[in-house]
């Protein structure tokens, strides 16, 4: 994601915080399986 | 994240299904899902004021089925314009709308009809003014070029299967200087070819 909006032209891009959003969810397993969680992330545009 | 879908990946059929279960959601919230809802998910799981959520319509926080926080990014100020892509029931929307006040603008933009009527409705029952719920999907936003203070987005772009697009009119509608605060899905691994061509593993 962070690749992905810099080769946007982004600016100031940033993951500021994780969440583990699928904790206790019948899709707990698939989400560790795969590394899933929820991310605030901030990017400027020039 | 991967920006590229499968080229046989059906999105037609992807469209379908996110808007099915999130009119499911809209219904009944209290019914069985892969995802947490609700003010208790948010404030516990997420980070959210519970005071603030208290304040907002019961509506249209039992309805929330976010993954993050875009409120936690940055400050959101009064007179700003924001967008929120894929507002559902209006929650974030409505934080955003708060924040802004009414000299701000705060629009939503929905693909579902059940929740762009939850959004409206609740806005309208917050006495919310400067809220505007416009139909349309994050590929082809129905908002002006370089009017936008801040997007907000919350669960939604990863379940855009061409987010080459969707990336594109974020770029589009925001002003030079303009925020992203966007609240989504990441994976630590990069998903197979067969993988990403699972619808189900798209929805949940």
């Amino acid at each position: 994601m962070i690749d992905v909006l810099n080769r946007l032209g982004f600016e100031d891009v940033r993951i500021l915080e994780r969440f583990d959003s699928f904790r206790a969810t019948t899709k707990e397993a698939t989400a560790r399986k795969y590394g899933v969680h929820g991310a605030n992330i901030f990017a400027r545009k020039p | 994240m991967a920006i590229a879908c499968p080229v046989d990946l059906d999105t037609q059929k992807l469209r379908f299904e996110v808007s099915n279960i999130y009119s499911r959601v809209v219904a009944e919230p209290e019914g069985q899902f892969h995802f947490h809802r609700g003010p208790g998910y948010a404030a516990e799981f997420l980070g959210y004021d519970p005071e603030e959520l208290a304040a907002l319509p019961a509506e249209t926080t039992a309805a929330f089925a976010g993954i993050a926080n875009p409120h936690r990014i940055g400050a959101i100020r009064a007179g700003e314009t924001v967008l929120d892509i894929g507002c559902g029931a209006g929650m974030d929307l409505l934080l955003a709308a708060r924040r802004v006040g009414p000299t701000g603008k705060a629009i939503g933009v929905d693909m579902t009809d059940a929740m762009i009527e939850r959004a409206s409705a609740s806005a309208l029952a917050a006495g919310l003014g400067q809220v505007e719920v416009r139909k349309g999907d994050a590929t082809s936003l129905p908002v002006e070029s370089a009017c936008v203070d801040v997007v907000i987005s919350n669960g939604v772009i990863n379940l855009v299967p061409e987010k080459q697009r969707a990336f594109d009119e974020i770029v589009r509608v925001l002003k030079p200087g303009g925020r992203l605060q966007l609240a989504d899905i990441l994976l630590d691994v990069e998903l197979s070819e067969d993988t990403r061509r699972n619808i189900d593993l798209w929805t949940g």
